[in-house]
């Protein structure tokens, strides 16, 4: 009885997803949010793995999250400096990027002693290759919900007013735009992607 | 033992050493990030031919900064409030007396909404509004009477 | 951990940071000094207990370094919490996030019975429910929290 209600450990893992559909309400924010996160993943992949030589094993693990935290405020500031109402739209999501799936993901990745994938690749190739992905993902998740949800696209252009299309005069499906409808758009788009890799005949991910 | 223990010390000074210097980096980047926020609201906020003078700070989240105005049509106390829902987020320079009542708002912009740009409609997408102007115009009344001048 | 790490980073915020003009480097101090602390709390818990207490100390690992600690603690600073909205507000999101994980386990066991269209099967599924139950959810804030708190 006690076992039912103790929670499953796997979940956690969907928690990681939160901050990209809370974030990714439109393009611009898509943008900035996965870019963000792509520069962190980066500078963690690039500096970590020197670090381990230098630091001592006790003192990796709050110096790799000290510097991920300072990556996330520092890119904060700019995005702030950058477009405002972005940045205010993206709000505690922006200083979370250090401790986004990404983030995190890289650093376990850095900490271990092997610098070759299984596939040959460099380690940092392959965390620059995930970064990518994932600014791909939030910019196509963030401009599809604008898309669907409100009609308009918003571009991520400097100063306090960025530049937003509108292609029709009506907000389609707002309920896209809030978390849950994200979650939901989320779980047709992997979906459909599984239904094309199907289709082609390939292993399912 | 003791060379250990030294050891361990050095160490730690070296990374709490290393973080702090992160720490005056991310420090440095906020004040010229700032700054540059700082410069943008001044150009927003000051209509043409007026003065504008920084007047304080303040710690709420919906806005940072305090203005003062010197106009034609009398000194004024202006800031660029942020606000978000889950419709989105905007951004709008409100103008207040020195008595706390609002003069006028003014859309400044928006990500993620569909807004009408009507500052009369903002309560339709962020129900808090009211209370970030009564924080606003308070903070405005607190100004006027601590600060050299204007006082009414 | 979200009661503890809430109140450690209000305290620290309250105490040191705002005062000091250094707001903005909150989650910095945090990850310096609340996960250290709070993953001792945690090896404690997993050390000084059997059964419950055990699995709670082991998966508390994963779950500190994740937006649902540093979140909630990141609001309870930034949003101007008075301490005892902060803990109330940590002890909440806690309650909702077992609440949640709970009740989606209990749908995914009736998810992985069902016969579902090949490429909805696992982690579609689950998200789709995650966001129903999000949605009802936010009925239930709109219908009945916001009336309560106005």
């Amino acid at each position: 009885m006690r076992e039912r209600f103790v929670p499953n450990p796997i979940f956690a893992g969907l928690v990681g997803i939160c901050p990209l559909v809370a974030a990714s309400r439109s393009l611009a924010e898509g943008i900035v949010y996965g870019l963000g996160a792509a520069l962190c993943a980066l500078l963690l992949g690039a500096v970590v793995p020197a670090t381990r030589a230098i630091i001592a094993d006790r003192l990796q693990a709050p110096a790799t999250i000290a510097l991920s935290a300072a990556a996330a405020l520092a890119y904060a500031s700019c995005a702030r400096a950058y477009s405002p109402p972005i940045a205010a739209g993206l709000w505690i999501y922006l200083p979370l990027l250090a401790v986004s799936g990404l983030s995190l993901s890289t650093l376990r990745r850095s900490s271990t002693p092997e610098g070759l994938g299984p596939d040959g690749s460099s380690r940092f190739a392959q965390v620059a290759l995930e970064a990518l992905m994932f600014l791909l993902t939030a910019a196509f998740v963030g401009g599809f919900r604008e898309i669907l949800g409100l009609g308009t696209l918003t571009l991520p252009t400097p100063g306090i007013s960025p530049a937003r299309l509108e292609l029709v005069d009506f907000a389609p499906a707002r309920m896209l735009v809030s978390p849950a409808g994200g979650f939901i758009l989320l779980g047709f788009l992997v979906a459909a992607y599984r239904g094309m890799v199907r289709a082609r005949g390939r292993s399912q991910p | 033992m003791a060379l250990d223990k030294r050891e361990r010390i050095i160490e730690n000074l070296a990374v709490a050493s290393a973080l702090g210097l992160l720490a005056l980096v991310v420090g440095v980047v906020s004040f010229f990030a700032d700054s540059r926020v700082a410069a943008e609201e001044r150009a927003a906020l000051a209509p043409a031919g007026a003065s504008i003078a920084l007047a304080g700070r303040s710690d709420d989240p919906t806005f940072g900064r305090f203005y003062l105005i010197q106009a034609d049509s009398g000194p004024a106390y202006a800031a660029v409030i942020t606000l978000r829902s889950a419709a989105g987020s905007a951004l709008i320079a409100a103008r207040f007396t020195p008595r706390g009542e609002v003069m006028d708002l003014r859309f400044l912009g928006s990500c993620a909404s569909r807004l009408s740009q009507d500052p009369k409609n903002l309560a339709l997408d962020f129900p808090d509004v009211d209370e970030v102007l009564a924080r606003a115009s308070a903070q405005a009344r607190y100004m006027a009477k601590s600060g050299t001048e204007p006082k009414s | 951990m979200n009661l503890l790490a809430s109140a450690f980073l209000w305290t620290v915020h309250s105490l040191l940071l705002s005062p000091l003009g250094l707001g903005s480097l909150d989650i910095l101090f945090f990850a310096l000094l609340a996960v250290p602390l709070l993953k001792f709390v945690a090896r404690a818990a997993s050390n000084a207990g059997d059964g419950l207490l055990l699995r709670i100390g082991a998966n508390a690992d994963d779950l500190l370094v994740g937006s649902l600690v540093f979140g909630i603690a990141l609001i309870s600073s930034n949003g101007g919490y008075a301490l005892p909205e902060a803990l109330a507000a940590s002890a909440a999101s806690g309650l909702g996030y077992w609440m949640a994980t709970v009740l989606l386990e209990s749908i995914r066991e009736r998810l992985e019975l069902s016969e579902l269209p090949h490429p909805f099967k696992g982690a579609p599924a689950m998200l789709i429910s995650a966001g129903l139950m999000a949605l009802a959810l936010m009925g239930v804030d709109a219908a009945f929290v916001s009336g309560v708190a106005v």
